[in-house]
């Protein structure tokens, strides 16, 4: 047991501890072991610091099972600090023991010992002449990379499979940086196909092996390719055709833009609106009813000849049930009017009936040109008896007609709404001046919406037309005309939902030129 | 009567398939004709290379798992006088060893070792099985490990066969049919640990790898040598 090599190690460690002024080299290191080809082998170490002294450096090793001590064969060939362990002195699956001494005039120090089996430690060196070529047909070009084994390892015997890998980059990437390496496994073959290279691209490839299972030898040096740009007459011809059809493209849309509507109207043809005949709407918007209405109506309405400054109003009320109350009023107040009135009507009809009035001449006649009233104008919305409006009503003129028809049955309230009329107006101050036109009688209108009832007589039956209403909202509501040149109209029954909404549709007109107002709506 | 006989053909023809199947992918020569049959001597030899490469992968798999978790330490100084069971059998420990080796005591060397691990390996699967330290992956290894080895050896078994068959050998290669049972222990007669099992079959793979490399180049040569 206790050979020579204990006997060695323990002269070694006695002089270690002799003491020393100038002490023992510092300890070296062993970096590394490599096989390259699984046959031989090599160490190498670093020195530890020197301390000015000379220091020599010698390695020991002994091998599995032996005691022997065994000092290194080879110092030169592997370089400095390297011992080189050549085909006899290498065996494969035993464990070495190798330890560096470093020793000067002083003393020696010994490394840490390194057990190393030659199997774990086979790395090749990397292949050798590396060779990339684009070949191909002209649009579908590749690499084919060829390369060989490194020299010292011993393939044919099969002692040793290599294995290889391959690995690409694009080096002019567009990114401005550099592109990712592409590794490709070869297998065992020496040679590989890189399909789809990018035209115009600059590439460097590298390859290295291993041996059976062993560790990954360093990359190749690279070898640089360039991939010929065939793809430039192509891509001029692309982008000519991209750049005309855009362009083509944007035109068409730009004027089918420009005449959105003409197109418009080409695709969707406006649904026609309804036509009356003679109807013209701009003569509504020019508020001028007359044309509007000769228009429409000019073949079977008589035309009465233009009055303007005549405003003729009509105050309907029933007075059928009191004949004596109205018969006494209207004397009392303008009897001279009625009596025109009834002077006027020498009609057939009766004295007190006017069954039709079917000419504005006979109107005229009842309201003459003496007479300028306007009809109340109520801002009632309720007609509420029990409120009063309030509202301010000029009143030019203070005669009154009234028309009676002694045919209708009216309701009780109505002919007392008449009378209740009057009454109202009796109250008011009403006094004609002597031309009846000039004068102005506030008249506080209170429950006119107790004018009326006639209108609806005028609806039922078209026996008695007046000509100057328009028309008629509900119950309580006449709209009369103005005089001059409207046409007599039947009257009709509009729709009473929201007699408010259409008296103000007519209102402005009415607002805005009392003098030339057409519609007035009588409250009754 | 006719049912029988159907079942009787049937019966003929499913053995007349399992037979050839048995016989191999090989294409069928009629006997004597060399080209057929060294063909399929090279594919039996890269089978057998291509097993014993994944058995030596699955080991140092293995085997790095085991000393990554289970010894921190790689100065381990118990590891120089560690003595696989295996120590006994005389192996060439270069290549230029193995070459001067003949080939039916090349042959001896690969029967000998892989036999000599049949029983530790199925021990090893054993007590990894039981550990609760190895996870379950490390145990089916053990256990794939220690099916491949078996296969190995049957299919070393039929390349040696063929050899013989095509005279390539001489049939005295002996040692084959009775094991050699070693209980795997040290000098000291202390059984290996698994750690050490591990290595030592580590080892002895990289060893029934290259030497059956070796054998096949020796032997087939044209073939990817």
């Amino acid at each position: 047991m206790w050979g020579d090599t204990t006997q060695a190690l323990a002269m070694m460690f006695l002089f270690s501890w002799i003491p020393h002024y100038q002490s023992a080299p510092g300890q070296p290191r062993i970096t590394s072991c490599r096989s390259p080809e699984k046959e031989t082998f090599t160490c190498w170490w670093e020195p530890g610091s020197s301390e000015g002294l000379p220091t020599t450096h010698r390695l020991f090793y002994n091998k599995e099972r032996s005691d022997k001590v065994l000092e290194c064969p080879d110092y030169h060939s592997a370089g400095n600090n390297s011992c080189f362990f050549n085909k006899a002195h290498t065996s494969i699956w035993i464990i070495y023991n190798i330890t560096i001494v470093a020793s000067n005039a002083n003393g020696s120090t010994f490394s840490e010992p390194l057990e190393v089996d030659v199997m774990d430690i086979v790395q090749p060196h990397p292949p050798e002449n590396l060779t990339v070529t684009v070949v191909g047909v002209e649009d579908n070009p590749y690499f084919l990379v060829q390369w060989e084994a490194p020299h010292d390892t011993d393939t044919r015997s099969g002692w040793v499979t290599l294995k290889y890998e391959v690995r690409v980059k694009l080096e002019n990437s567009r990114q401005d940086q550099a592109g990712e390496w592409e590794v490709y496994g070869a297998g065992k073959q020496r040679e590989l196909s890189i399909y789809s290279p990018q035209p115009g691209g600059k590439y460097s490839v590298q390859v290295r092996c291993r041996l059976d299972q062993g560790l990954w030898s360093e990359w190749s040096p690279a070898a640089f390719i360039s991939v010929p740009n065939i793809y430039l007459k192509e891509k001029s011809v692309v982008i000519f055709t991209a750049t005309t059809s855009a362009f083509i493209f944007l035109l068409t849309v730009g004027i089918l833009v420009i005449k959105r509507k003409h197109v418009k109207h080409c695709l969707l043809p406006p649904v026609p609106g309804p036509k009356i005949k003679g109807f013209d709407a701009q003569l509504l918007k020019a508020e001028k009813s007359e044309d509007l209405f000769n228009a429409l109506t000019s073949k079977g309405f008589p035309l009465a000849p233009e009055v303007p400054d005549h405003v003729d109003y009509l105050v309907v009320v029933d007075n059928e049930e009191d004949p004596e109350g109205t018969g006494t009023k209207a004397p009392q107040e303008h009897p001279e009017h009625q009596k025109t009135h009834q002077h006027s009507s020498s009609d057939p009809a009766d004295e007190f009936h006017y069954s039709y009035l079917s000419t504005e001449e006979q109107l005229n006649l009842i309201h003459t040109d003496r007479w300028k009233r306007s009809v109340f104008v109520s801002d009632c919305q309720y007609c509420d008896p029990e409120t009063t409006c309030g509202t301010r009503q000029t009143f030019t003129g203070g005669a009154q007609t009234t028309l009676q028809r002694p045919e209708r049955d009216e309701g009780g309230s109505h002919s007392t709404s008449g009378k209740t009329k009057l009454k109202n107006f009796d109250k008011d101050t009403v006094s004609t001046g002597p031309n009846g036109l000039e004068e102005y009688v506030d008249v506080t209108d209170r429950q006119d919406c107790k004018l009326k009832p006639t209108t609806e007589e005028e609806e039922e039956g078209g026996e008695e037309n007046y000509s100057k209403v328009s028309g008629v909202y509900c119950d309580s509501v006449l709209v009369l005309q103005k005089g001059s040149s409207t046409p007599i109209q039947t009257l009709t029954k509009k729709n009473c939902d929201d007699p408010q909404k259409k008296i103000k549709g007519e209102k402005p007109s009415t607002v805005k030129d009392l003098s030339n107002t057409q519609d007035y709506v009588g409250y009754v | 009567m006719s049912r029988n006989r159907t079942q009787a053909m049937l019966f003929v023809a499913l053995l007349c398939l399992d037979l050839h199947a048995r016989v191999g992918s090989a294409p069928i020569c009629p006997h004597g004709h060399t080209g057929c049959h060294i063909l399929s001597l090279a594919d039996l030899f890269d089978r057998v290379i291509q097993h014993s490469a994944r058995m030596h992968g699955l080991s140092s798999d293995l085997h790095s798992e085991f000393e990554q978790y289970f010894l921190p330490s790689k100065n381990h100084i118990s590891r120089v006088y560690r003595k696989c069971h295996t120590s006994n059998i005389l192996t060439p420990n270069g290549k230029e060893n193995a070459q001067k080796l003949a080939r039916e005591e090349l042959t001896e060397v690969i029967m000998k070792l892989l036999m000599a691990w049949r029983d530790p390996l199925s021990q090893l699967h054993q007590s990894m099985a039981h550990q609760q330290d190895f996870n379950s992956f490390s145990s089916n290894k053990a256990l794939e490990m220690s099916d491949m080895v078996h296969e190995l050896r049957k299919g070393v078994e039929k390349v040696t066969e063929k050899m013989q068959l095509l005279g390539m050998i001489s049939n005295s290669v002996s040692g084959l049919s009775s094991p050699e049972a070693l209980l795997p222990a040290s000098e000291s007669g202390e059984a290996l640990s698994d750690y050490e099992l591990l290595y030592c079959f580590r080892r002895d793979s990289d060893k029934v790898q290259n030497y059956l490399k070796i054998l096949k180049c020796r032997i087939v040569p044209e073939h990817g040598c």
